[in-house]
Order: structure tokens, then sequence, then C-alpha cells
């Protein structure tokens, strides 16, 4: 680093005189005081060694973070970071799937209903356990009567008064006095 | 106009750096009252360490010099939020004998006084501290034209001032 600035030392022609006609504007003395021709004084040297002591201690004490350092504070983020974006991915897939064997399992429920259904003709009642489907009634309700499938117009009331769109499978189940929660019905496909 | 290419050993020379630095020190400090700093011996000594401390050496230790003593003197100001605070505010109050005073005469400091902050400010750069263009440009950290602008204005606004009131003598 050199006291010696270009940029004042090269200074243009113009930019002299133009600070020359500014010193006459102001009434100030042509020539101005050197800045490097001062005599430094025993105090000043002093001071400029001690200054100079200072830049030197803070350049030794100065904690200077490299970049491997700054990677290490960064390491556990990035983890963290990461390890949550693969358990979210693991969830998604695993949403995924359960959603197709939900959607798998209600398509094959269709076709058993509709392939039970086939062969009856409409408005008449169908036994209403498949064979095939394995169904069973729950315990406590084993006394009541078999329930039946009811194909087309023949369904409950309200179902005919909806629209109509194809053919649709509708059980019946008889309505319960009391609620009771083991009053279930359980069907399983094999 | 290419600038010479600089020394990369900062302050090598003890002997160079104690002249350099007994110029350039008692006026840093009263630059840095300029700007009301509350302790402008210490915003001095600060920017000598700064700029000693410095890894990479810059290429104009001078204007870093006075960039970096008006930054810590405005940052020393902040909490009075006077941040827009410049040269002509902060002349006046609490000015003690320093070499300023024997640099300028009471009419120039009128004169001076009678231009906006703005032009007052790069002209005390460009003439009472003699600095070139390019490092008040650096000082300011405003372009190399803006300081010529500056500058120019500053100088119709003197001739103006001297026509008003009569004073081409001074020209003479």
């Amino acid at each position: 680093m050199s006291w010696h600035d270009p940029a004042r030392s090269l200074e243009p022609e113009s930019d002299s005189i133009l600070r020359d006609e500014l010193r006459g504007l102001l009434g100030m003395p042509a020539q101005p005081a050197n800045y490097f021709e001062s005599e430094p004084s025993p105090e000043l040297i002093r001071l400029a060694d001690d200054l100079r002591r200072e830049a030197r201690r803070r350049n030794h004490t100065a904690r200077r973070r490299s970049t491997w350092m700054l990677i290490a504070a960064a390491l556990p983020f990035a983890l963290a970071v990461g390890g949550v974006g693969a358990w979210g991915i693991r969830q998604e897939h695993r949403a995924d799937q359960l959603a197709a064997a939900v959607t798998q399992q209600a398509s094959q429920i269709q076709q058993l209903a509709a392939a039970q259904a086939h062969p009856a003709p409409a408005g008449q009642a169908v036994e209403a356990v498949p064979p095939g489907a394995g169904a069973r009634i729950g315990r406590g309700r084993s006394a009541q009567p078999p329930q039946t499938f009811l194909v087309g117009s023949a369904a409950h009331p309200k179902a005919m008064a909806k629209p109509a769109k194809g053919m649709e499978l509708v059980i019946a189940v008889p309505r319960a006095a009391t609620p009771d929660p083991g009053n279930t019905q359980t069907v399983k496909s094999e | 106009m290419e600038p010479l290419k600089t020394q990369t050993i900062p302050f090598g020379d003890s002997h160079e750096f104690h002249d350099i630095f007994a110029a350039l020190y008692p006026r840093l400090v009263s630059y840095a009252r300029r700007y009301g700093a509350t302790y402008p011996e210490d915003i001095a000594q600060e920017a000598f360490v700064i700029l000693m401390q410095r890894d990479s050496p810059v290429d104009h230790p001078t204007a870093y010099l006075y960039g970096t003593v008006r930054t810590l003197s405005l940052t020393e100001r902040r909490p009075l939020k006077n941040q827009s605070i410049s040269l002509e505010a902060v002349v006046e109050p609490g000015k003690g004998p320093d070499a300023d005073d024997d640099l300028l005469s009471q009419e120039v400091r009128e004169r001076m006084k009678a231009l906006s902050p703005t032009f007052r400010e790069t002209l005390w750069l460009f003439v009472v501290e003699d600095l070139s263009i390019r490092q008040i440009a650096e000082i300011l950290d405003i372009p190399e034209a803006t300081v010529k602008t500056r500058i120019h204005r500053a100088k119709a606004h003197l001739r103006n001032q001297l026509n008003s009131s009569g004073g081409l003598h001074v020209l003479a």
C-alpha cells in the first residue's frame, strides 16, 4: 500500500486549475499546505506505533471464520431439513399406497355387487349374503331376518325419489330402536 | 489516466508511515470533529487501525481514511438521529483551535457557509483537504461526474455571491 496516492499525483491539469480558481474565489492562498512535509512529533510517533501494534494484535486475535467452519455449523440444519424431507416423502408414498388400496377395494366390492345383481331381475329380492363375499353378520344380529339386496326401483322409498343413474344396489338395513354400538355388519371379501 | 500500480507491502517503511501519520492524523481529527464526533481523536485512530488491519491493500489510502472517519463519525451520531447532518451543521459548535483555523480565514468560512451543505462538503474536500476528484468520489461514495458537477455548481454559487456583494477584488 503506497501512500503516494496516484489519484492525487496524476490529477488532470484542469482539476488543478479548477482548484486554484476556487481558492481564489474563496480568498485562500494559492499554494496549499503539503500533507507529506510535516515533521512528526515524538507523541505522534508513539501514537502511530501504538496504533500499528493494535492493528497487529487485532489481526492475531481476530477470529477468522473459515469455510469449513461455516459448513460444519450449517451441517446440523442441513441434516434436519433432509430428515424432515425424507420423512415427508415416505409419508406421502404411504398415503398414496393406502389410497390405491382403498380404491381397489371399493372397485372390487362394486364389481362383486354388480355380478350379484345381474342375474336377478329388477325389483326382485336377492339373498343377502353372496356366497363368494364371505359376508358375516354380527353376533348380536344373528336372530334378525336375513338382509336383502334390493335392486333398482324396489329399493327404499327415499332412494326411489332420487333420479336413477343406471343400476344401483341398495342394502336395506332395519333401523334399530336404540343406538347399539354393536349393531354392525362386516362384509369381508375374500 | 491509468493509476499507478500500488505497492502491496502495507506500512513497510516505518519512517514513511510516521510522516504520513503526522500529516494526516490532525486533519482526520479535524474532519471527524466537523461531523460532530464526540471523540474525534478516537475515530481518527480507529480509522488508522482499520486501514492497517486490512488483509488486502487499498488503492487510495488517504481516501479510505477520510471515508472511514466520515462513516465512523456519522455512526457515532446515529442515536441522535442526525444522519443527514453534514459539515455545515457542525463546523462551529465546540470547535477548538486546530488546523482548520489556520487554514481558513473568517472570510472564507463565511463564503463556505453560504453554500448548500452538499456543495460545501464537496468543495471542502476538494479545496481545503486538497483531495482529488476520484478520492472525493470514493469518500462520498458517489460517481466522479457528480463530484465534478457539485464543484462546478459551488463555483457558480461563489461567483454569484461575489458579484452580488461586489467582492470581485478577491480575484484580482
